[in-house]
């Protein structure tokens, strides 16, 4: 069940959208007002209002010519790349993202081989599952409840860079914020404990600075 | 060619700018996500003056903003597939790409962004001016953001240009103008409120009568 958004909270907010419109916030101040505009649809209206204006902003920056021979440079990389082909490539990420995943549950408890064998019958939970963005397979995220409940998600080539926050739909319909990483190039991997059993995550979700999503699993 | 009051697209945000070539960005990614190397190359010479100045700008380093920029035509050429027009022209979103990764480099690398204040006394802003008939329509939007801009109280500019233009963070704002956290998000907010307002304005008198 969603929340009602609390109008005093809308107040108290009110210049936080500007700030993170811009980019200007971060840590706990720039969750929290994602999680108030995830339900409050009054202030995800003005904060898309406001982003208009930061958009209108990036124009004032200025023209620099670049090296003469910078278009060969960009062309010859994006030439590059155009001839590893992604869709034979991606499983294969997203199997070493998964390992990845499961190696840094390792590195929280040693735990791989008591995960693996409670696959096989009742036991600690354990979910895998493909985070997905807009341009296919980007990564990986593994939940558990061995030592506790923890999710550890990887994300490759997820096309946004700097502070993400991490959010999981319950199957109560309620969504929570589990805390913030740092994506950079597009890569990151992260760990944290879950607040809840991983039974009852059904959808987990990374969403940008300006509010959108960058990738998101359904369990 | 000459912009006449009342012709200018209907939205600043949105509309579809076509360039001297008659191809406009929208369609040029769309090729380029189809694998037309001749719609990367047109669109790599059409936006590298404004993705290399974002990232000149916001790093002062000529090397480390040839490396974003290279970058940031990657991401482009990698997500062109993707891109949503009715979210924001693509110029706008090929700029966000590398300002988010001029800022990345920056607070990675720990390094004090230029001071917007200081660009702006050095006249290091575009100029109002169009540089050719090709971008008349584009200078339009360009000198109507400075003009708002302008016209902002001096201590909403500032704490606006540092957030927005240089990627400082608002309690960096707040440090750099040793002012209140609380203070520097509220300017950043009605500074912001008023481009908004102001562009919306603007656009609504130009609109022709129906």
């Amino acid at each position: 069940m969603s929340r009602m958004p609390d109008r005093s909270t809308c107040a108290e907010m009110a210049d936080d959208l500007g700030a993170l419109a811009v980019g200007a916030l971060t840590g706990r101040d720039r969750v929290a007002v994602l999680d108030h505009v995830e339900h409050c649809a009054t202030c995800a209206v003005e904060l898309e209002s406001l982003a208009t204006g930061a958009d209108a902003l990036l124009s004032l920056y200025p023209e620099v010519d670049p090296a003469t021979t910078f278009t060969e440079r960009v062309l010859t990389r994006i030439d590059g790349e155009s001839h590893q082909p992604p869709p034979p490539r991606r499983p294969r990420r997203i199997a070493v993202m998964v390992a990845a995943s499961i190696a840094a549950l390792a590195l929280l408890g040693g735990v791989v081989a008591a995960i693996v064998a409670s696959d096989r019958g009742s036991g600690p939970t354990t979910v895998t599952a493909v985070l997905r963005s807009r341009a296919g397979p980007d990564g990986s995220v593994v939940l558990t409840s061995h030592h506790g409940n923890w999710l550890v998600m990887t994300l490759d080539d997820a096309g946004a860079s700097g502070s993400v926050t991490c959010r999981v739909t319950l199957s109560d319909g309620s969504a929570r914020t589990i805390g913030q990483f740092t994506l950079r190039g597009g890569y990151g991997s992260w760990a944290v404990r879950l607040p809840t059993s991983p039974s009852t995550v059904e959808a987990v979700t990374v969403i940008g600075q300006n509010g959108t999503v960058v990738a998101s699993a359904a369990l | 060619m000459t912009v006449v009051p009342g012709t200018q697209p209907r939205s600043w945000r949105r509309r579809r700018l076509k360039q001297a070539d008659g191809v406009s960005d929208e369609a040029l990614l769309t090729a380029m996500a189809a694998g037309d190397g001749s719609a990367a190359a047109a669109l790599v010479r059409r936006h590298q003056a404004r993705v290399y100045g974002i990232a000149y700008a916001i790093t002062d380093d000529r090397s480390a903003a040839e490396d974003i920029a290279q970058e940031a035509f990657l991401r482009v050429w990698r997500h062109a597939a993707v891109f949503d027009a009715h979210r924001a022209r693509a110029q706008t979103w090929i700029s966000s790409i590398a300002r988010n990764l001029a800022i990345d480099f920056i607070r990675a690398r720990r390094a004090s962004p230029v001071d917007p204040h200081d660009a702006l006394q050095r006249g290091e802003l575009p100029s109002a001016e169009p540089s050719s008939d090709t971008r008349l329509v584009e200078s339009d939007l360009v000198q109507r953001v400075r003009r708002v801009v302008d016209q902002l109280p001096t201590e909403q500019r500032r704490a606006l240009l540092r957030a927005a233009f240089s990627g400082q963070t608002a309690a960096e704002v707040a440090v750099a103008e040793d002012i209140p956290l609380g203070t520097a998000k509220s300017r950043i907010r009605l500074a912001l409120a008023k481009v908004r307002d102001t562009l919306a304005e603007e656009e609504a008198f130009d609109e022709p009568d129906a």
